[in-house]
């Protein structure tokens, strides 16, 4: 009895403090009490006396004494006023067994819509001695009726005891009872009820005409704006203080239907997917990705075998870890929300792995009822984008070869043999005038298909819920033979029973993937347009041609077909196998205690086979011709969690939320590879067939064994709504961290106030939310492979009398810190003008120091790539994304938004105080455009300074340092002249829907980033005998000094490293290559049609059906020409996809 | 029902943090290799790490080839390496050719890899006292000083300047006794000097109990645990420390030392290094002991030699790589004295590969497996000793006496009274030491001008020598961060 008061206190609080801004005291309560028993006690004792219910806002009786001693009998209604009359409280009597207290001073202002008084009596403002009155204003008395009902959960339909129902803008109402039934007396006048449950979400529902109201509640816990779900915790969005972003699966899935990735990136500005230019759109490489810039200095020497990108998010599916391949192959139809934890306050729960932000997934929920089938399609065409490319055509290539010297010998002595190289001219002009064009680059293309299926039933009632899938997948990429084939197959099961919840997700998953036979597309984009082809007879032969090239040497041209056309093989085959198991135990009301285990098991195997005929074996004995090599890569890992989850009201204002969480985590990892050299002629590639082992090879294995716990107390304290507090303090302790130093802390702290629940804001009618956010803390990365503070030793490979011998790899580095970021975030979020302007701004930084830098060290230290501690990196940025709905018309379905995301950032180094000057020597020799200096950003290019090219002589002038202008290439003279990361990027989007009708578009914008055009400089310019063999930019030709007085881009033609008036010295790494990239590019557009208000629908036995059609990346302008995807071409896409449900 | 809430919520935070806690847990020793705290507790690891570094000299950057048959002896002119062939950026001293400048950097970083490695051997000696009986780690130290000495002496000897002259004061080499990121400077040579001389001394100080004073290097593995220091002739041992102590005197110009070191262990070895015979060498034709592993002071036991062998001296390799001298100019080496040990079993006319040369067979395999002296790479030999008593002896007759040692065990006549003991010193280096190395640093210790070209049959045919061909340049991996 006692708890359902509190909760109904609890309930009636909450209610009343909606309504607050309606409240208004006028006289500050005076009780003349000073001794006596506490009223709450007295007022017990009526409750359990007489039987009673009573309602009252805890506030009214708190401090409150009395002498009145209880009757032992007697009307209640008149014990409640001798006992409350002399507090200067009122009773209201809502029925035999229901009374209300009132403070007398508390006036309640009429609801802004007044309800018309039934009686004909005014109704008064203040509590007039003889009437009684319910808060807002209606007289009670008469006019009563009947609300009764039932609270269920949407969920599952299990009724819901202690749910708390009120009229709106009253505090009539009651608890539900156990079987979630309510039924009281309200005035006829009540238009609405308000229902709560702690876990819920709020309900309103209009009772007018109704007898028996079922009301249906959805668990917070599912997806929704209002819910945070951070994998491990959820938290109500208004009393949280972090940058975060959740994205339903619908919400994706509207940007693009092949994976998620392609929808957070259009969603979300701080969801950055580099460009990766060398492997375009090939769907088996990885994107790289970064949220909110990046943390460190990637070092590949400091990765072991099986670490990850160090500037890569963590992933976390369904509250375990995994692994970015999962992520992109994961079925969307899976997915029920993803949310982007971006800052401190929402990341620091993962402490050690989160200092690059969290992307957590959660899959979908088996939701009740009789079994349903889901059907969902995808299929998407794709066309290579070669609209970067600018190459020469026959007659061009062979032009420029003569301009470049080509067919002249290099020293005058050996004229003898110009006749050689004239009549090599000859032929291929002839060639050439006969027509001989070749268009190399379709060679290797195809348009890429591919196919989605998921099917999934579910099903259950409120003890037990199902849900089975399977998924299959066929893609084919733009390149011959690239292909990718993934299937899936999950079993989930809920059971519930009374307080415990039990829930078991199964995934079983795998992919085949191929790379194309036709290897890398550079070398079809490379192949001169005057070869043919084929041969008189149709073949293809191995080479194209063998001539005498300008220094008399041999030069062979292998024909990229050949190769193509070998059997080869690069395919990598996967397993895995991946358990969840979850229980979920209700202590009390306030406590929860969970627990979990997941266990992953995975198996990848890729076989790679080079025949000997292939072109790359040329100069290899013949024992030696042909590769076969496989690895293979075992994987299993268990994690497991225990926590303590604790959510209470106190006091009607301070809702205290805490956290206790302990996390295991093993994973083991090995790898084994073997390789066979030595194939016959013809072989097919099985190993069987060769002559041997590779002679250096011994097969190559690793195994790791990585372990880390965490300890997690997290909590958050909110007041009144307005205020909240969080925090969140965790220890990691991982294998990664060293034996001296097992342990970390991070933390996070954070505040927010929600303006929209301020007295003075409630009444401004254009604020729906407001809120203001501020949080900071301590992060890890732990992506630098297993770094320790004492020295591993390596086992040697060869042996000697004495054995074996072992081998420093690392040298401890005992003073070696980790990795932090610190990480800062002001923020707010808002909605506006009836919620039609919404959005939020963000402002962050984040700052890790120490960064882990491999040092080069002289090599007479015996050190190279030595892990060290250095300096400091800056990440500061500004993310903003706001939408307005231009129509938000929500009974007709009729809504148009405009929407604009994006990014700023800039990244600054500082405290490495020339500590690294030796790695910018290495950069310059490395020919690299990066430094590391104080007050630059890792995304500054660092160049030579150019002036142009002189008109006089088509020499390039640099500028030096000291301002003077110069001829002579100097790499030491280098300076700022780009920053690669965009002043801005982002995305305009807009969506319509009208009906079941519905039309969105992303367009992405990148402005002011710089990049060093690559096509210039190796295509252009740059040209040896060696590239003269290939076909080159057509700006070559067209765009290179010729004459004194040309003003001209780019120097004269000649040939790089020749001697003679046809030489030219190599160009260098000037400011002329680094060019400002615009963009604009098209995202995204979609076209979707909702069936389900169709009757036909229902005539075919479907329950929904929904089609939608999408373009994707379907247009791209750029203020620059560059090549785009070297080794596999960018694409543009058309798909579609149906989903239905029966 | 609310104490025992309470009571359940604080049971479980305390399992909870005391789970997580568990230390020992994320104490995982890694499978693939082995920590420093593995390694240094048990003297199997100590061992390992000690035998690592000898496994690692054995390999082709230091005395596995470069150091011994193969660049030391192309730049000696020992081979002939005509226009076509692939080591004639070496034999031209083209020291900036790219070629080149990389298997220089490979000695320069295999080296002081090596050194970084006896260094952290020495310092976890020290961090994991203890664990080793007092004389083993005595004997573990004195080997991994002297591998520092012996490697610093012959960086010195690569990249120091010609030391016999006003250049030994130049900067030169970083003298390391400490693995850490400290860059120590380039010292002066005679500064190098000084702390190679150090550590040799300190080594046989910590060697002074080695077992091979007492029982001779112990040529047979017993199997019965002890191993390790049987074949003492592997690894670093009292006699080839103090054998190195003699090189490294005269390489030095300190002729009373080195000749007082030469001595004692010509006198202290007694029959434990005996000379080898020529039924071991002449007679047996299958199993030819062409490295004369008996008179080894110091050899290294390489798995690869004869890997090696196969690609750089066999006779199916083609003209353009394989090693061997122009054929008047071997036998104008070995004064065409068929009599000679080191002349007929190691210099073979194949039948294989069309040759119409003598090829090099010291490093061939032999038939019988089980050969003891399979494997041997010759690094300090006890002939070396009698040389540099002559050379540093200033009695005459005395000085003969120790070459007429040394010929007689070689199956040569004595030297006549009146012979020239600096020519025939030379002549003897040129015969003992073909394929190890040492004739090109005879002749930077003696700044020879010139010497015979390898390409030709006459004798008259010489390059010229100066800093610039003896004096190898500092790779750019050391430049390029100083």
């Amino acid at each position: 009895m006692k708890k359902s008061f509190t909760i109904l206190a609890t309930c009636v609080a909450v209610t009343l403090t909606l309504l607050s801004p309606g409240l208004m005291p006028v006289v500050v309560a005076q009780s003349g009490q000073t001794q006596g028993v506490p009223l709450s006690q007295v007022l017990d004792k009526v409750r359990v006396q007489y039987n009673v219910n009573l309602l009252f806002e805890t506030k009214v009786i708190a401090g409150k004494t009395t002498k009145y001693v209880v009757p032992a009998a007697g009307n209640p209604e008149q014990v409640l006023r001798e006992l409350l009359g002399p507090l200067s409280l009122k009773v209201v009597k809502i029925d035999d067994k229901n009374f209300a207290i009132i403070g007398v001073e508390t006036v309640v202002v009429p609801d802004k819509k007044p309800v018309p008084p039934t009686n004909g009596q005014v109704p008064a403002t203040g509590a007039g001695t003889g009437t009684v009155q319910t808060s807002n204003g209606v007289v009670a008395g008469n006019g009563l009726r009947e609300v009764k009902g039932k609270v269920l959960s949407a969920e599952d339909g299990t009724p819901l005891a202690r749910a708390s129902v009120f009229i709106k803008g009253t505090k009539l109402g009651m608890v539900a009872d156990k079987d979630g039934g309510f039924s009281f007396k309200a005035p006829e006048t009540a238009t609405t009820l308000v229902v709560n449950f702690v876990g819920y979400k709020s309900v309103e529902i209009p009772i007018a005409g109704k007898d028996n109201i079922v009301v249906r509640l959805e668990a917070t816990v599912a997806t929704g704006n209002d819910v945070v779900v951070m994998g491990i915790i959820n938290r109500k969005k208004e009393s949280f203080t972090g940058a975060t972003s959740t994205f339903t699966a619908e919400e994706l899935k509207v940007v693009g239907n092949q994976n998620v990735i392609e929808g957070l990136r259009a969603l979300d500005p701080s969801f950055i997917v580099n460009e990766n230019n060398t492997m375009g759109s090939n769907p088996n490489v990885l994107p790289e990705i970064e949220i909110r810039g990046k943390t460190s200095i990637d070092t590949k020497a400091l990765r072991d075998e099986f670490s990850s990108d160090p500037n890569q998010p963590l992933f976390i599916l369904d509250g375990f870890e995994t692994n970015l391949r999962t992520i992109v192959d994961l079925d969307m139809n899976r997915v029920e929300s993803i949310t982007l934890l971006k800052d401190a306050a929402s990341t620091a729960i993962y402490g050690a792995r989160a200092a690059n932000g969290v992307v957590v997934v959660e899959t979908r929920k088996p939701k009740p009822g009789a079994m349903q089938l889901f059907y969902n399609g995808d299929f998407k065409f794709e066309a290579p984008d070669l609209s970067g490319y600018n190459l020469m055509n026959a007659e061009e290539k062979l032009e420029f070869e003569r301009l470049s010297g080509r067919y002249m010998v290099y020293s005058p002595t050996l004229h003898y043999q110009q006749l050689e190289l004239d009549s090599l001219y000859s032929s291929r002009l002839t060639r050439v005038r006969r027509g001989v064009n070749t268009y190399w680059m379709n060679e290797p293309l195809q348009n890429g298909y591919s196919a989605g299926h998921s099917l999934r039933a579910e099903g259950g009632d409120s003890k037990v819920r199902y849900g089975a899938g399977m998924q299959y997948r066929q893609q084919e990429g733009v390149m011959i033979g690239n292909k990718r084939q993934t299937w899936g197959a999950n079993f989930d099961i809920i059971y519930r029973s009374g307080k415990m919840n039990v829930s078991n997700k199964m995934f079983v998953n795998g992919y085949n993937a191929n790379e194309s036979p036709y290897g890398s597309f550079s070398r079809f984009a490379q192949a001169n347009p005057y070869y043919e082809k084929y041969n008189a007879s149709g073949g293809v032969d191995k080479y194209l041609e063998q001539s005498m090239g300008r220094t008399l040497s041999t030069e062979r041209v292998v024909n990229p077909l050949y190769d193509a056309l070998l059997p080869k093989e690069n395919s990598t085959k996967n397993f895995a196998f991946q358990n969840n198991l979850q229980l979920t135990y209700t202590l009390t009301r306030d406590m929860q205690l969970q627990g979990g285990v997941q266990l992953t098991k995975g198996t990848n195997t890729n076989t790679n086979y080079l025949p000997p005929e292939h072109s790359s074996f040329d100069n290899a004995t013949i024992f030696e011709k042909g590769k076969y090599t496989q690895r293979q890569w075992d994987n299993f890992s268990y994690q497991t969690f225990g926590m303590l989850t604790y959510g209470r009201l106190l006091g009607g204002k301070h809702q205290v939320n805490g956290n206790l969480r302990g996390e295991w985590q093993e994973s083991r990892n090995e790898s084994y590879q073997t390789s066979a050299l030595g194939f016959p002629a013809g072989s097919n590639g099985n190993p069987s067939f060769s002559y041997g082992y590779d002679i250096t090879g011994r097969p190559a294995a690793a195994s790791s064994v990585f372990r880390r716990t965490s300890f997690l107390a997290s909590g958050s304290y909110t007041f009144d709504r307005r205020f909240v507090a969080d925090f969140s303090l965790r220890m990691d302790g991982s294998t990664a961290f060293g034996v001296n130093n097992k342990y970390q802390p991070f933390w996070s702290a954070g505040l927010a106030w929600n303006l929209h629940q301020e007295p003075m804001f409630k009444n401004v009618s254009w604020i729906n939310s407001l809120r203001l956010k501020a949080n900071t803390g301590l992060m890890g990365n732990q992506s630098f492979g297993s770094i320790t503070s004492v020295s591993v030793y390596n086992y040697l490979s060869s042996i000697n009398s004495f054995g074996q011998g072992t081998s420093l790899t690392t040298l401890g580095n005992p003073d070696l810190e980790w990795q932090n970021t610190t990480q800062t975030n002001i923020g707010t979020d808002f909605s506006l003008f009836k919620n039609r302007f919404s959005g939020f701004v963000n402002v962050f930084r984040k700052y890790t120091e120490p960064l882990i830098v491999a040092v080069d060290l002289p090599a007479s230290t015996g050190l190279s790539g030595y892990p060290t501690n250095v300096g400091n990196l800056t990440n500061d940025g500004i993310e903003v994304n706001l939408r307005y709905a231009i129509i938000n018309k929500v009974d007709k379905r009729t809504f148009w938004t405009v929407g604009v995301t994006g990014i700023h950032q800039k990244a600054t180094y500082a405290g490495l105080n020339n500590s690294l000057e030796n790695l910018n020597k290495a950069q310059q020799d490395n020919l690299s455009l990066q430094r590391y200096k104080d007050g630059y950003s890792p995304d500054d290019l660092w160049a030579v300074r150019s002036m142009g090219i002189d008109p006089a002589n088509g020499r390039e002038v640099f500028e030096r340092l000291d301002g003077q202008y110069t001829y002579d290439y100097d790499a030491s003279q280098v300076q700022v002249e780009g920053n690669q990361r965009p002043t801005a990027e982002g995305t305009f989007n807009t969506s319509v829907t009208l009906k079941g009708f519905t039309f969105s578009a992303f367009l992405r914008f990148r402005f002011g980033g710089d990049v060093f055009n690559t096509a210039l400089y190796n295509k252009v310019e740059n040209i040896s005998d060696a590239n003269l063999m290939y076909n080159q930019d057509r700006r070559a030709l067209t765009d290179r000094w010729k004459n004194p007085g040309d003003v001209a881009r780019y120097k004269n033609i000649g040939i790089v490293g020749a001697s003679g008036t046809i030489g030219l010295s190599a160009t260098g790494m000037s400011s002329r290559f680094i060019q400002e990239e615009n963009t604009i590019a098209g995202e995204s557009i979609s076209v979707g049609y909702d069936f389900d208000r169709q009757k036909w629908i229902r005539k075919m036995g479907m329950k929904t059906l929904r089609l939608r059609a999408y373009m994707n990346d379907f247009f791209r302008v750029s203020t620059i020409q560059r090549e785009r995807g070297i080794e596999f071409p960018f694409t543009r896409s058309v798909s579609f996809s149906l989903n239905t449900s029966f | 029902m609310k104490y025992n809430n309470i009571k359940v919520a604080l049971l479980l935070a305390t399992v909870l943090f005391a789970l997580s806690s568990c230390t020992k847990w994320l104490e995982v020793q890694p499978e693939d290799k082995l920590t420093e705290v593995q390694l240094f507790t048990s003297e199997a690891g100590v061992r390992s790490a000690l035998n690592g570094q000898y496994i690692e000299w054995a390999e082709s950057p230091l005395y596995g080839n470069q150091l011994t048959m193969g660049t030391m002896e192309v730049l000696a002119q020992r081979y002939n390496i005509g226009t076509q062939h692939n080591r004639r950026q070496w034999f031209s001293y083209n020291y900036a050719d790219v070629g080149v400048a990389s298997t220089i950097e490979s000695i320069w970083n295999s080296a002081y890899v090596s050194i970084v490695n006896i260094n952290a051997f020495v310092a976890g000696l020290d961090k994991y006292k203890g664990n080793l009986a007092g004389k083993t780690d005595s004997l573990f130290r004195g080997e991994a000083i002297a591998m520092r000495a012996m490697m610093h002496f012959d960086v010195l000897r690569m990249f120091g300047p010609m030391y016999s002259t006003a250049d030994s004061v130049l900067p030169s080499i970083p003298y390391y006794t400490k693995a850490s990121t400290t860059i120590n400077p380039l010292l002066n040579a005679n500064v190098v000097m000084d702390s190679i001389l150090a550590d040799v001394k300190s080594s046989l100080g910590y060697l002074s109990n080695d077992p091979v004073r007492a029982n001779g290097p112990m040529r047979i593995a017993v199997g019965d645990g002890n191993d390790f220091w049987r074949n003492r002739h592997q690894r670093l041992n009292y006699f080839a420390v103090k054998a190195l102590e003699a090189r490294i005197q005269l390489y030095r110009g300190n002729k009373p030392a080195a000749l007082e070191a030469a001595n004692a262990v010509i006198d202290q070895i007694g029959g434990y290094f005996p000379w080898v015979t020529s039924a071991a060498v002449l007679s047996n034709k299958d199993n030819p002991n062409r490295v004369f592993s008996n008179e080894l002071l110091f050899g290294l036991f390489s798995i690869r030699m004869y890997e090696t062998y196969r690609s750089i001296f066999a006779p199916e390799i083609a003209d353009a790589q394989i090693l061997a001298p122009n054929d008047t100019r071997l036998k104008n080496t070995f004064e065409a004295n068929e009599n000679d040990y080191r002349y007929n079993p190691s210099w073979v006319l194949p039948n294989v590969g069309s040759k119409s040369y003598k090829t090099f067979f010291k490093f061939a395999d032999v038939v019988r497996t089980d050969s003891s002296f399979r494997y041997l790479i010759p690094l300090i030999r006890k002939s070396e000793m009698y040389y540099i008593a002559a050379e540093c002896s200033t009695d005459p007759v005395k000085q003969l006496e120790y070459i007429n040692t040394v010929r007689f065990n070689r199956g040569l006549t004595a030297l006549p009274a009146t012979a020239n003991v600096t020519t025939e010193l030379e002549k003897e280096y040129g015969k003992e030491f073909y394929g190890e190395g040492q004739m090109w640093f005879y002749y930077k210790r003696k700044n020879f001008t010139r010497i015979l070209n390898g390409t030709t049959t006459t004798t008259t045919s010489y390059v010229n020598l100066s800093k610039l061909q003896y004096v190898f340049p500092l790779p750019l991996d050391e430049t390029r961060f100083r």
